[in-house]
């Protein structure tokens, strides 16, 4: 992954700043947290359209939090050091428990409406897949803001250094925000593409959908599970 | 939700699937089209000129200071462990007489307050270079080497050719 090359040439900061972005998306590090936003995105698998609405709201979470982050240092001038260590520990000790209970309660939603699939319940269902689109906006804010110890280097060290000595830097971290969150919402949409099509061949479109909600819930409690012992251990 | 309930759904609440509708159309246009303004509107800025290095007289001392958390990364390792190669194999003898210092601070670490406050008070990862001259500090932070984590041979070049320049930069 050497890319101080395209990095180091880059006259152009908004460039700089979406490499920067794609780098922390696939450092080992916040890959944990893009696999579950993946999981998540591709959940209502069957609608494209499904699919990209919330990968787009994801990303626009993202770049919601990034956003505040850049204001509140770059105009605001709140020392870096407080903010990073802050976040930091967020996301070593928050991101874990949350993870899991996300998980949790997306099991026993995927319970209830196939237990209980009547008229009244299929309306509740419709009404956690509008809020499934918002939760995706929420999700994207929420990861945002869980700092890895790479991606805090990346965003304090060197994308706010950035930011700080380029003209319209205030823009950079939204554009960085881009860049965190497009390979979810291309591999999300690539996924349901792919997806569609098999389920399609074997018509089993909705069994499909429900072992992929299942799995989507076991993700989250799995690297929820990997974020806690990871904390536990030190 | 099968697709007789989806259909049924979409009957009785018409507006719902027009905002969703207008969603999808929204969303990637409001991201593809701030990309596009943002290059347009920040295109490319002035070049910064380098940090011309103002100190005089010799090179006392050089520390190479590798700050991190408790908690310990992929990342975290492999950078701690590429810097302390680079420092003992490229500078053995200035190792061994001392004029080259290496140190892996955890910031966390309450008896470490005093130094992680001297180098800007490091909160996340950061490879410091502190060039001692005329018992003056000039800290130094080495920033390049995050953009090629996994490529080694880059990473060890970057802080051999930062480490030669600082220890020569007053010949």
């Amino acid at each position: 992954m050497d890319f101080s090359g395209i990095l180091g040439d880059v006259s152009i900061p908004v460039l700089s700043a979406l490499l920067l972005g794609l780098i922390t998306a696939i450092s080992p590090c916040p890959m944990a947290t893009n696999i579950a936003a993946l999981a998540y995105v591709s959940r209502g698998v069957r609608e494209r359209r499904y699919v990209v609405i919330t990968g787009s709201l994801y990303t626009l979470g993202r770049m919601f939090s990034y956003s505040v982050l850049g204001v509140i240092i770059i105009v605001a001038g709140l020392e870096i050091p407080g903010v990073a260590s802050f976040l930091q520990d967020f996301g070593e000790q928050v991101l874990g428990p949350l993870l899991i209970v996300i998980g949790v309660i997306m099991l026993l939603i995927n319970k209830i409406s196939l237990n209980l699939g009547g008229g009244k319940l299929s309306s509740i269902g419709e009404k956690v897949a509008n809020w499934g689109m918002i939760g995706g906006f929420l999700l994207g804010v929420l990861f945002a803001l869980a700092f890895c110890p790479y991606s805090a280097v990346l965003f304090f060290g060197v994308l706010i250094p950035l930011a700080l000595k380029s003209t319209g830097g205030l823009m950079l971290p939204a554009v960085y925000a881009i860049g965190t969150g497009l390979p979810v919402l291309v591999f999300g949409a690539l996924l349901s593409f792919g997806v569609t099509r098999v389920s399609s061949w074997l018509n089993a479109v909705t069994r499909a959908e429900k072992v992929i909600r299942i799995v989507v819930a076991i993700i989250f409690i799995g690297i929820g599970i990997y974020y806690v012992v990871l904390w536990i251990q030190n | 939700m099968t697709e007789a309930t989806r259909n049924r759904g979409n009957k009785d609440k018409i507006p719902r699937s027009k905002v969703t509708r207008i969603l999808w159309i929204v969303c990637p246009i409001i991201l593809v089209g701030l990309a596009v303004w943002l290059v347009l509107a920040y295109g490319p800025s002035p070049q910064t000129p380098p940090v011309s290095n103002n100190s005089s007289g010799p090179t006392d001392r050089l520390d190479v200071v590798y700050f991190h958390r408790t908690q310990r990364c992929y990342t975290c390792l492999c950078a701690e462990e590429q810097t302390r190669y680079t420092v003992e194999t490229f500078f053995a003898d200035e190792l061994a007489s001392g004029k080259v210092t290496f140190q892996s601070i955890n910031v966390q670490d309450e008896a470490n307050a005093d130094i992680v406050e001297k180098y800007n008070n490091a909160s996340y990862l950061t490879l410091c270079i502190n060039t001692v001259r005329d018992g003056t500090d000039h800290i130094e932070e080495v920033t390049d080497i995050w953009l090629v984590i996994g490529d080694d041979e880059a990473f060890v070049e970057i802080v051999k050719n930062k480490i030669e320049n600082s220890l020569n930069a007053e010949t």
